[in-house]
């Protein structure tokens, strides 16, 4: 089997560590690579007061900004000394035509500059880290460019140079599906600013899907819920294998982010039985006229976990049923 | 002209809170540096609540002097800075604070008004605040905010450092949860014991002592803390650190208890949980490596919760094991995890970049077991919890559970030729459970469970058979698990024609995995082309499947240079199948409680020898008869009769995916998002989970009308319809019993001996049921979402307006079919469920009045109503429901506040 040439984790580790050794350069990160190629189109830096004599208001508001913080207070190589230049690339040319837009690198999409290019220059120095899974990832595919989220030349978030007020509204700009979701009757509380996207996914890319920051989805649930991580003696297989098996995991029109009401949420895979337990599923013996019922337990409240209350696992001798 | 402090918010993006939080997020101004967690690790990426969301806080009025509307590259419009109070760059110290009073015309709490937040109603509010000191010339800084204090949902951020050397962040947030406003506290905590407040028979007799409690809240508080420290060793290296503590206390809706009393009760909840990271970091040109190491540890304040039973009930009556519910609760456990990841650039090879991850993690609980019979509900019960002589029957004494994991993933992406970039990746996750088998048997004794405690008449000794027959009498089998040996007295041979028990754990395991090949086309810098394919391969173990396979292919089209738009869209296929489906898997265990007997055998070939030999005796057993077999095997509990279970079903999806972004003018956006779900199970037709669909639509605009003029909404609806078929199993007319299955896979004859039963096993399973007796079931889901947001400035103040409308409904319609089913008259089939429906309504009205250059006034007004109907809390004697759902509430709230800076 594959993993048995693998079932050493220090091995494994050990790999990637080696092979980090092998491809480390040593270099400083790619803002010097930028910075030649800049150099190699004839442009020269023209130094930051240049910039602000014309751009006086994008310097105005530029000024609160991390980057500006870190560029004039403590810039760790060359590029970062360049503070404009930095991101935009090396202004002479720029200054020489104004409206010449293959002078410089901007950000916005009417200047035009490849969304490709725009990423380059903005990974030139946040390559790696968060950023290590970008290339091929979704956002990436798409054709997102770091500036469809990221707004530098401003203060807008209280963190992260988000072109929105918070991430939460960031992603929404296009994520409106999930908008509608956390609306919902039941849904993380993400409206109420205790959750936000980046709690679960990071959009800058993962090597698992839907850009969920743990290796599974229980896994990423099991950091907020600890409680259901178990492993139980008595366990439910669909609960095991993955969450969503049953949840929800932006809101549900349904009690705790269930996917169906219940009981027809456990009926999807467990029936009816009416010889043996009684249980009669069916049949709601509702008075619309006054709202009230005679439903057995099986529906009413949490119906089949009015009983089965341990459903996410049991580890009590008795808890083969998830009863006890 | 008076600069003034302001937030401007787009409603159509924002809750229905977000005027006070837009003006209160003034707060944040200073607050610099990452998230606390960060996009890669962690939660915690926001520390606030619903009045300050995260939200940047800024003067009141838009920078005029920035208006040129500038998009972004996929064309939306950015939002307009906000003219920012200029501060010293040298020894820095400024601050904020704001505070008010609010007042609400109603003060009671409601589930669904407080689940996640603790909004004041009334009295002083410090909303917000923050301190931010700045020492450019030696590149520190400190920043400091909060909101809230004293409220359910305060929270709190500390982060200092040297910019782009180190940092250190501290968080402390309250997160409230409430479940139910309506709860009638039928029992009383004692310890960790639930004692009902009064005696009552049954459920019936329950309601009215229930209708006479108050209502009452139930709900827990998060409680979480944390630090992580950040440096950069060099421009290459990073190392981090991080410690969180979070606590969870409080109660929650729990089971209902009491055999037939079913008196619901509460779970109450004293949970902890600590977190711990370290990470280090490298990156240079062509080379990126992180490599984390964490460790969760989850500790239960109460892990084992007793319930007395109403029935009887006695206040200071001794215990009895018939009359105290005993529940095992979320047992302690820890999680480790090691993770690497590494990318290379080769330039230089067709611009490849090779990306590879390992992971290893490993989930672990070892809590002391109850024995069977536990002390508590026993009291004269002093044994060991195993291996003791009163009946205890657990294999071990602790429970031993551990999952190991590993991921594996792999990729390696290249452009071959000019704009055409491809990527192939593998990726392989793996459990390894190493828990072994749980039995739940008694070494000493020989004895299984489930036991009878009330037989405990005959004080069992070594060498009493009495628990030890297979077949439950004396003198009968014995039945020993693999790694035990016979107990003196064991009558009959070591081994037994069968594996196993009712009793024993199943250690599932799980193995996954993704083979992708993508390509991306650049048909030119503005447009690409994407194409995918996938399999997904899942071996389970001690599933109905061993295996299911998915295979997945995607087309995607991107242009950003449409006339005025951006159009982005997908479209997806799913096919999943997988190997024989064995309804036998999930059937065993649920034989043997019809049996009633034990020892009945874990595997197939076991129990296929135990229905071959059905009435006949072999080696001194006596095998149940075909009758009893087969009576066993149709009421086997919850079988689907072959219905292939939701979650490993075959299954055919297909996925359609649009945004478009269009550019109206140069300050009006317009967008439109489609998504088009369809899944559907063919091999359940006309039996279990059929079908499973979700369409949302959206529409939405952004006008920026002027730097101090902005005009916002959207609105989604989304559909969601799913058909399954609920079994019905008659017990009467000519499918009752086995009835079907002999005519589907007998021609109609009754199986004449157990053999010929055995022959035709698998045809019997998959036939209990006739489909045509089965009732369809339709839920339809529907959520409809409107929001509008405006934002007006008058001179130097500013007027702030969201409003927010959500509707939700849930119908469900079923098919009966008259006459054969049983227990449904004829009458009752007319009758259908309510529809589950809530409905909200927000809005926020805010007005910002600068009173000098370093005050500002805001006066507010937000009404909220919100409406609910669901059946599940209909009033009813079937059960003694304590918890009586959510209600709907009107309330208008008003509030002045102060804004002050330094």
């Amino acid at each position: 089997m594959i993993w048995g040439r693998f079932s050493c984790k220090g091995g494994v580790l050990g790999v990637l560590a080696a092979l980090l050794l092998i491809f480390s350069t040593g270099q400083a990160v790619a803002a010097e690579a930028a910075t030649t190629a800049m150099t190699q189109d004839a442009a020269t830096y023209v130094g930051e007061q240049t910039c602000a004599g014309c751009h006086v208001t994008e310097n105005k508001n530029f000024g609160h900004t991390l980057h500006a913080k870190v560029f004039r207070q403590n810039p760790k190589n060359e590029a970062e000394k360049q503070v404009c230049e930095a991101c935009h690339g090396p202004g002479s040319n720029h200054v020489a035509n104004p409206t010449d837009k293959s002078a410089l690198i901007s950000f916005t999409k009417s200047w035009g500059t490849p969304v490709a290019k725009m990423n380059e220059q903005c990974l030139g120095c946040h390559e790696g880290g968060n950023r290590t899974n970008w290339g091929g990832s979704i956002h990436q595919t798409k054709k997102l460019a770091c500036s469809d989220c990221h707004n530098p030349m401003a203060k807008f978030s209280a963190n992260g140079l988000l072109k929105k007020g918070s991430i939460t509204e960031t992603c929404q700009t296009c994520h409106q599906q999930q908008r509608a979701e956390f609306r919902k009757k039941s849904h993380m509380p993400v409206p109420e600013g205790k959750m936000t996207c980046s709690d679960c996914h990071n959009p800058h890319g993962t090597d698992g899907p839907r850009l969920l920051k743990a290796d599974t989805v229980n896994e990423l649930c099991y950091s907020c819920h600890a409680e259901k991580r178990g492993p139980y003696i008595y366990e439910h297989a669909p609960v095991r294998e993955n969450c969503l098996n049953c949840h929800l995991q932006h809101g549900s029109n349904n009690d705790k982010l269930l996917k169906m009401s219940r009981p027809m949420l456990c009926l999807q895979c467990h029936d009816k039985n009416a010889n043996g337990m009684g249980h009669q599923f069916m049949d709601p013996n509702i008075n619309p006229a006054t709202g009230t019922s005679n439903l057995p337990s099986t529906r009413i409240g949490r119906a089949c976990q009015n009983c089965h209350s341990q459903i996410h696992g049991s580890n009590s001798v008795s808890g083969a049923r998830w009863r006890r | 002209m008076k600069k003034v402090n302001q937030i401007n918010k787009a409603a159509s993006l924002m809750t229905r809170r977000n005027l006070l939080s837009a003006c209160v997020s003034l707060a944040l101004v200073q607050m610099a540096g990452a998230a606390w967690a960060d996009s890669g690790y962690g939660a915690d990426n926001l520390i606030g609540n619903a009045d300050n969301p995260g939200y940047n806080a800024g003067p009141a009025q838009r920078d005029a002097d920035a208006m040129e509307a500038k998009r972004t590259p996929s064309g939306q419009l950015y939002e307009i800075p906000r003219v920012m109070r200029e501060t010293p760059s040298d020894g820095t110290v400024s601050g904020e604070v704001e505070l008010g009073l609010m007042h609400s015309d109603d003060r009671n709490r409601y589930s669904k008004r407080n689940e996640y937040s603790d909004p004041q109603t009334s009295g002083l509010l410090i909303d917000s605040f923050s301190l931010s000191l700045e020492n450019a010339q030696n590149n520190y800084f400190l920043n400091l905010n909060g909101g809230a204090p004293g409220q359910d949902d305060q929270f709190y951020n500390l982060l200092f450092g040297s910019y782009n050397d180190w940092k250190v962040k501290a968080f402390y947030n309250e997160t409230p949860h409430v479940f139910s406003d309506t709860f009638k506290q039928f029992y009383t905590l004692n310890g960790n014991t639930l004692l009902p407040v009064a005696a009552a028979a049954n459920a019936a007799a329950a309601v009215p002592l229930l209708n006479a409690l108050p209502d009452t809240e139930v709900g827990l508080k998060r409680q979480k803390g944390g630090v992580r420290a950040d440096y950069n060793i060099s421009e290459n290296w990073k190392v981090w650190g991080s410690f969180n503590r979070e606590e969870r206390k409080g109660e929650r809706p729990f089971a209902s208890v009491g055999s037939s009393t079913f008196v619901e009760g509460f779970e109450p909840i004293n949970h902890t949980t600590d977190d711990l990271g370290i990470g280090l970091g490298y990156t240079d040109k062509l080379t990126s490596f992180n490599l984390r190491a964490t460790r969760s540890e989850f500790r239960n304040g109460i892990s084992t919760l007793y319930t007395r039973t109403p029935a009887g009930y006695v206040a200071g009556a001794a215990f009895t094991p018939a009359t105290v519910a005993v529940f095992d609760m979320p047992p302690d456990n820890e999680a480790y995890n090691i993770k690497a990841n590494l990318t290379h650039k080769m330039p230089d090879l067709a611009g490849s970049v090779l990306n590879a991850s390992y992971a290893w993690g490993s989930s672990r609980q070892n809590d002391p077991l109850l024995p069977y019979i536990d002390p508590v509900a026993d009291p004269g019960n002093t044994q060991p919890n195993w291996n003791g002589t009163l009946g205890q029957t657990t294999s071990r004494a602790t429970s031993n559970m551990r999952i190991d994991t590993q991921l594996f993933n792999l990729a390696w992406s290249l452009s071959p030729v000019e704009d055409l970039s491809v990527k192939a990746a593998a990726r392989i996750y793996e459990t390894r459970n190493k828990s072994g088998i749980y039995y739940g048997y008694n070494p000493l004794l020989g004895a299984w469970s489930p036991g009878t405690p009330a037989g405990l008449a005959a004080a069992p000794t070594a060498g009493n058979t009495a628990y030890i027959s297979a077949t439950g009498a004396a003198g009968g089998a014995c039945v020993v698990p693999p790694g035990f040996t016979a107990p003196p007295g064991c009558v009959g041979a070591a081994t037994s024609p069968f594996m196993g028990t009712d009793v024993f754990s199943t250690p599932r395991d799980y193995k996954q995995a993704n083979f992708t090949l993508t390509a991306n086309f650049d048909i030119d810098e503005t447009s690409s082309l994407e194409g995918l394919i996938e399999r997904e391969n899942f071996d389970r173990s001690y599933r109905e499947r061993d295996k299911t396979w998915e295979d997945k292919w995607r087309v995607g089209y991107v242009n950003s240079a449409l006339k005025d738009a951006t159009l982005r869209t997908t479209y997806e296929q799913d096919r999943r199948s997988g190997s024989f489906y064995d309804p036998l898997a999930g059937v065993n265990r649920d034989i043997n409680s019809y049996f009633g007997i034990f020892g009945i055998p874990y595997s197939r070939a076991a129990l296929i020898n135990l229905i071959t030999n059905a009435g006949t005796t072999v080696g001194g057993y006596t095998y149940p008869t075909l009758a009893v077999t087969q009576a066993a095997l149709v009421n086997s509990n919850h079988n689907l009769g072959g219905w292939q279970r939701s979650d490993i079903a075959d299954r055919n999806q297909e996925i359609f995916n649009a945004r478009l972004n269009y550019m109206a003018t140069s300050n009006l956006d317009i967008g439109g998002m489609l998504q088009l779900k369809r899944a559907s199970y063919p091999a359940n037709a006309n039996k279990g989970t059929e079908r499973d669909d979700l369409n949302t639509y959206n529409l939405d605009f952004n006008y920026q009308v002027s730097a101090g003029f902005h005009i916002n909404g959207y609105y989604t609806r989304q559909e969601g319809k799913q058909r399954s078929r609920e079994n019905y199993s008659p017990a009467a007319g000519g499918d009752a019993g086995i009835a079907y299955a002999q005519t589907v896979c007998n021609g109609g004859a009754a199986f004449a001996t157990g053999a010929a039963l055995a022959a035709n096993l698998d045809c019997v399973l998959n036939n209990l049921v006739n489909p045509a007796n089965a009732i369809t079931v339709d839920t339809h889901s529907n959520e409809d979402v409107l929001g509008i947001g405006l934002s007006k400035e008058f001179g130097s103040m500013l007027f702030d307006a969201n409003y927010t409308y959500s509707k939700g409904r849930t119908m469900f319609r079923h098919a009966y079919i008259a006459g054969a089913t049983t227990g449904v008259t004829a009458a009752q089939a007319l009758t259908e469920f309510p529809d589950i429906t809530d409905e909200g309504n927000a809005l926020d009205l805010s007005l910002l009045i600068p009173v000098s250059k370093d005050a500002s006034a805001r006066l507010m007004y937000r009404y909220e109503s919100f409406r609910v109907n669901d059946w599940h809390y209909y009033p009813t004697t079937a059960i003694g429901l304590a918890d009586r759902g959510p209600i709907g509430f009107d309330v208008n709230t008003i509030g002045v506040f102060m804004n002050f800076k330094m």
